[in-house]
């Protein structure tokens, strides 16, 4: 049985950005946020399609039902924390040169 | 000039599953040593391509637990058509290693150790036979002349072969220095690369081996993905600041094992661990 709160951001991440960082840093460990993966696809709630996890309509609903009654201010439904493009705190005086390998482009 | 580095790597749920079935499929423990939680982390610090040349190569990587260790000596012992070993009444088994490394616990020595095992006695092909167990270069030379008599043979046994080196330091040094005939020799291997054995009977002794295994990139895929693979690969080894001598595992070796300790002949994505500047410690699966 996976907790309200993690099946919504786990929700969450598969019908927006895919990324699990969210759930690493509320303290879960890759096992886990797996183990809850193959649970939701066993509920129906995710569709595995040629290695690209989707959610169901049951999934949709769900998300939707979850987000009520999590976030009744709305205030999460579209926004999450993007801890993946935190960097340490930058001086005002500092020049930023990206990493170069990381550029797109 | 200060470099800033993203505080958190990025790991999609896509490849979190695919990694699963991975897992699957080579019947590994996610929870064993952590190694779920070890590769999740390896990969997070790599970029999409680069992630899904891991988790293709993770296809084929090889991971022999010591459990396994005497049904793969038994296999090897299987192979064996050395005429020489099977007449020989005697075998004296001694750990293959660098000629400097004799006294040290290294991973050969658990598998002359082995030799003692009841099963690994009882195989068809040594049952018939005295077996002794040579720990060092000086036994090895008081007992010389019936190594070299007619009726016995020096098997020289490790857990991997990779570029041959080790055992060609070995046979250099048994030959030239001890005075080892060199047909009475016969090595015996768990795992042995090509370039390796190729080495070896380049010197006109038999090797035999539970598993043979070819290089993880070139000799495993066509070109123009062995090319694009390297690529990425040499990516990944830059960021790691690999040292030249083990780009693509040691020598260009392209393994893709793990037994009681990875071989550094392994790529080093799954072995190293440096502590890079203002990075996160980089975590490996496999650490040595």
């Amino acid at each position: 049985m996976i907790r309200d709160k993690y099946l919504f951001y786990l929700l969450h991440i598969i019908r927006y950005n895919g990324s699990v960082d969210t759930l690493i840093n509320f303290g879960l460990e890759y096992s886990q946020i797996t183990n809850y993966l193959l649970q939701a696809i066993d509920d129906g709630l995710v569709e595995n399609k040629e290695g690209v996890l989707e959610l169901s309509n049951l999934g949709k609903e769900r998300f939707l039902h979850l987000d009520k009654k999590l976030n009744p201010n709305n205030s999460n439904r579209y926004l999450l924390p993007q801890d993946t493009n935190k960097i340490t705190k930058i001086d005002k005086f500092e020049i930023y040169l990206p990493d170069k390998t990381k550029l797109g482009f | 000039m200060k470099r800033y580095h993203k505080k958190f790597g990025t790991l999609n749920v896509n490849t979190l599953i695919k990694l699963n079935e991975r897992f699957a499929i080579q019947k590994w423990e996610r929870e064993e040593n952590d190694l779920f939680e070890r590769f999740c982390k390896m990969l997070s610090g790599l970029s999409e391509a680069q992630q899904a040349l891991i988790l293709e190569l993770t296809r084929d990587f090889l991971k022999i637990d010591l459990a396994t260790y005497p049904m793969h000596i038994r296999s090897a012992l299987s192979e064996i058509e050395s005429v020489d070993f099977i007449k020989a009444k005697t075998v004296f088994v001694m750990p293959l290693l660098q000629p400097e490394d004799f006294g040290k616990s290294k991973s050969s020595t658990t598998v002359a150790y082995l030799f003692q095992d009841p099963g690994t006695k009882s195989h068809y092909s040594i049952v018939d036979k005295n077996v002794f167990i040579i720990h060092t270069p000086e036994i090895l030379s008081r007992h010389l002349d019936q190594v070299n008599n007619k009726d016995n043979v020096l098997l020289l046994v490790d857990d991997f072969i990779g570029t041959g080196e080790t055992a060609t330091n070995l046979l250099n040094f048994l030959i030239d220095e001890i005075g080892v005939t060199k047909n009475k020799i016969v090595v015996l291997a768990l795992v042995a690369q090509e370039q390796g054995i190729n080495t070896i009977e380049s010197f006109g002794v038999d090797v035999y081996y539970s598993v043979l295994r070819k290089k993880g990139i070139t000799d495993s895929y066509v070109s123009p993905t062995k090319e694009q693979f390297i690529t990425l690969m040499s990516e990944i080894e830059n960021n790691l600041k690999v040292n030249e001598q083990f780009r693509l595992g040691y020598k260009g070796s392209e393994s893709l094992v793990t037994l009681i300790r990875t071989p550094n002949n392994t790529f080093p994505v799954f072995w190293f661990e440096p502590k890079l500047k203002n990075k996160e410690k980089v975590t490996a699966p496999f650490p040595r």
